[in-house]
């Protein structure tokens, strides 16, 4: 006797199957924990210190997307927050003082630079983006410090920006709606067709031209939406410390997303915002006893990181959870 | 007219040989291991910051200075390469390390000596300048130039013309095939790897008694580095000359008719490899290629 045939539930979007993972669920849980955590107290120094965790999560989400998935490493990433935070600077110094009106415009201005700066670097293969990224940075100190006065800058940068909220706690929960809207739309974007594209570049894209793919425009794709997103990151930045100076150049901007992308698993995009949280937080703290021996102790421990442990932290916890889950052999 | 063009024959040519002297060890290279090495420039800030140290800090003689710092450049990018090749033998993240290593140099310097910039070492040579058909020139730039092109032409001829050269060129070639063929392709690369971190840490002590010692300073000769390899096309050794030239005199070019603007060098050094890249990837070499 045949068993009655079970009628199939009506099938959710495939997007969405893919999208919501225990993973995916544990970090916007980590998020939410963090903003009321430090409701009790919105101007500590806890607060602040999650602030600046969430601005390199944000950083360190967009390099995965874009450089974790494709394995074209942007180096050029202070660059593009750079780019946001002086576009911010310079709005607000003209007149414009609205706060979602300047990260609109420095998200634009980061996917147009991004585009032009990608377009022709990544019509080579190999190392010719990753080298010219890392000038970019340097580039523009230079420039900054050439024509800041054509530039119509009151100093070497802009300060008296607007702030992002009236408290620490106020920013941390922008920043941290940014981070799960990103989080998102970048796992689902992980998950189509153009992730999938993203990942073969990765892997082998002689492989994916001789399918008659061309790679290009998915390339330049992923890095101008990574780059406006570090644009948008670099303005929240500004607007937290109320300047848009140099430092926003610095290489620090690049070095901790490539700790947390790593730490977190290339291309995994979940992971940043668990070694996101752990990076910076840890750094903060350590920073309070230590000082400047902080920064090399964090360079030392990212060194150690891409020699010995590549694979990150999740990497192992996945395969532990798909270990235990696999039923004992007879 | 000679008033004019003097400056700029004489400034366009000793600088272009002074980028020679530091692209040589970059190009080398990539040229035979494939290796992208971010660390390259930091080697010129170890050499610089060491001889500031023992000469100036414990008052070592100058020479000896010179002599431990190149070779403790050697051996920090020998540690470098070995390190990667062992745990990390891909190439993004040996772009990765490298860059890395790189910032560690930099913050270790920076908190040693406390951020403090413009510190300056003694020269191994007289920096009175001296009148060159009315040009003032520093005999530093003299003796960099002159090195550069004798150690130009002594690399070539030790890689195109000796056994271990054609064992070196093997090498670049086909580095599977070499092996097949009993060469010990590891201990050329270490050759290789060796004779460019000695490149660099030599330029080092000859320029920077030119100018000044700081933490930021390993970006200035990777940038040159890159971009005359750029120009030159990546890896190809022997174009390292013109495309030496091509960048110092569009920069000395731009000088001249921009002089206030502090630091447009670099500027104008990426606006060139930028322009290189989309107009001709190949570089110079390339063009050759084609001709022939």
């Amino acid at each position: 006797m045949k068993p009655p045939e079970r009628r199939a539930r009506p099938a959710a979007p495939r997007w969405l199957t893919r999208l919501v993972s225990p993973y995916y669920i544990a970090a916007l849980a980590v998020i939410v924990v963090f903003v009321l955590w430090s409701a009790g107290a919105p101007t500590s120094y806890f607060a602040l210190s999650l602030v600046f965790a969430s601005i390199y999560i944000t950083l360190a989400l967009a390099w995965d997307f874009s450089s974790g998935l494709s394995g074209y490493l942007n180096f050029g990433l202070p660059f593009f927050f750079g780019l946001g935070a002086f576009t911010a600077g310079y709005f607000a110094w003209g007149g414009q003082r609205y706060v979602p009106f300047l990260l609109f415009v420095a998200l634009g201005v980061g996917a147009v630079g991004g585009f032009l700066f990608s377009f022709p670097t990544l019509r080579l293969r190999g190392p010719y983006f990753s080298l010219l990224s890392l000038l970019l940075p340097l580039i523009a100190v230079d420039f900054v410090l050439a024509f800041w006065t054509q530039l119509h800058m009151p100093t070497e940068g802009y300060y008296d920006l607007p702030f992002l909220a009236v408290t620490p706690w106020g920013e941390l929960i922008i920043l941290s709606v940014a981070n799960a809207v990103l989080l998102t739309v970048f796992l689902v974007l992980r998950n189509s067709h153009f992730g999938l594209i993203l990942r073969g570049i990765r892997d082998d894209e002689d492989a994916l031209s001789s399918q008659g793919i061309r790679t290009f425009p998915y390339k330049v794709l992923a890095f101008t939406i990574a780059s406006g997103v570090a644009g948008f990151s670099g303005a929240t930045y500004a607007l937290t410390v109320t300047f848009a100076g140099l430092d926003t150049f610095e290489f620090t901007f690049i070095l901790f997303p490539i700790l947390i992308v790593i730490l977190g698993g290339t291309g995994e995009i979940v992971g940043s915002v668990f070694a996101g949280y752990i990076v910076i937080l840890l750094y903060q703290y350590l920073f309070q006893a230590l000082s400047e021996v902080t920064l090399i102790f964090f360079t030392g421990a990212a060194i150690l990181l891409v020699l010995f442990l590549p694979g990150g932290i999740l990497r192992p916890i996945r395969s532990f959870v798909r270990f235990m889950r696999t039923p004992e052999a007879p | 007219m000679a008033g004019i063009l003097a400056p700029v024959v004489v400034y366009g040519t000793l600088f272009g040989l002074t980028y020679v002297l530091v692209a040589l060890g970059f190009t080398l290279l990539f040229g035979i291991s494939r290796v992208l090495n971010l660390a390259y420039g930091a080697l010129y800030m170890v050499t610089a910051y060491l001889i500031y140290y023992l000469a100036v800090e414990l008052g070592v003689n100058l020479l000896v200075a010179v002599v431990v710092a190149i070779a403790v450049a050697i051996v920090v990018g020998l540690a470098v390469f070995l390190l990667c090749v062992r745990f990390a033998p891909d190439p993004m993240r040996f772009l990765i390390v490298s860059l890395l290593v790189a910032l560690l140099l930099q913050y270790l310097f920076e908190y040693y000596f406390y951020g403090e910039t413009g510190l300056i070492i003694p020269g191994l040579l007289p920096s009175h300048e001296f009148l060159f058909y009315g040009v003032s020139v520093s005999p530093v730039y003299v003796v960099t130039a002159g090195v550069a092109l004798a150690l130009l032409v002594l690399l070539w001829g030790w890689v195109e013309w000796t056994d271990y050269g054609r064992t070196i060129r093997a090498t670049a070639e086909d580095p599977e095939t070499a092996a097949l063929f009993g060469i010990r392709v590891r201990s050329v690369y270490l050759v290789v790897v060796a004779v460019s971190s000695a490149l660099i840490a030599l330029a080092a002590a000859l320029i920077v008694p030119a100018q000044e010692v700081d933490p930021n300073m390993w970006i200035e000769p990777f940038v040159i580095a890159f971009v005359v390899a750029v120009i030159g096309g990546l890896g190809k050794f022997k174009w390292t000359l013109p495309a030496a030239f091509l960048l110092s005199f569009s920069q000395y070019f731009v000088q001249l008719e921009y002089p206030t603007s502090s630091s447009l060098s670099d500027i104008v050094a990426f606006a060139v490899a930028i322009g290189f890249i989309i107009v001709l990837p190949q570089g110079i070499g390339g063009i050759h290629r084609e001709a022939a």
